[in-house]
């Protein structure tokens, strides 16, 4: 299945606002064996930004901006996806 | 000890450490992601889809090897970014051993604004699991 390109560019709507609550975070700290509390209401908003060939399979290249529910950058999480090939 | 941006060098390496992976981690990771994909934590369908066990969340393995350089630079928040590929899964067998994930470190480049840029190698039974592992990290 090839992937639609014209999916490049498009933005999806914002998350509604997720609260990283301390005990996820001491959740989260616990599974991974770190102990650093934090807590944060956050907006994540995903975007495709590209969607190429890559020899015999397709990458997909999305990228996440995360803000606080006041729009403050926190930080923008990118993640590319391999579609095997047949 | 902290290390501070002055004192360290290009080629400084990073002391090596092993993290051992059991399904027990791979549960609680799951109900701290929300990641549920029952490919970390049911070894029928794992195996059923052409995999050779349960294995463990990308990002479980990410963390982990971001801990050799958070707790090298002594603050989470000195990381600026931090990227991986996912070259292998990390096969965590049910038996009483798990997985040993084992990552080490190098100083790769000093940038400016006390920027440092380190390279990270992480290992699970014999096969690299991460690979262009870089984080870059504000330092004091």
């Amino acid at each position: 299945v090839s992937l639609n390109r014209e999916f490049i560019g498009r933005s999806f709507a914002p998350s509604a606002p997720y609260e990283v609550s301390r005990v996820k975070i001491r959740e989260f700290a616990y599974a991974i064996g770190d102990h650093n509390p934090a807590g944060d209401v956050l907006v994540g908003t995903p975007t495709i930004v590209d969607i190429r060939d890559a020899g015999r399979n397709q990458a997909l290249t999305w990228e996440a901006v995360i803000t606080t529910t006041e729009g403050e950058h926190v930080c923008t999480a990118t993640n590319t996806l391999i579609e095997r090939g047949a | 000890m902290t290390v501070t941006y002055d004192a360290v060098n290009v080629g400084d390496a990073i002391e090596t450490r092993d993290f051992p992976v059991q399904r027990i981690n791979l549960v609680m990771y799951c109900g701290a992601s929300g990641d549920f994909n029952v490919i970390h934590w049911n070894e029928r369908i794992a195996k059923m889809v052409g995999l050779p066990d349960v294995i463990a969340h990308g990002m479980y393995t990410m963390a982990q090897a971001a801990r050799v350089v958070t707790d090298w630079a002594g603050d989470p928040g000195a990381v600026l970014d931090y990227k991986v590929r996912f070259s292998k899964p990390v096969v965590v067998p049910d038996d009483d051993k798990g997985a040993t994930l084992t990552v080490s470190g190098e100083v790769e480049e000093k940038l400016d604004d006390n920027r440092v840029v380190v390279v990270l190698t992480a290992t699970a039974g014999g096969e690299t699991v991460l690979q262009g592992a870089r984080a870059t990290v504000r330092l004091p």
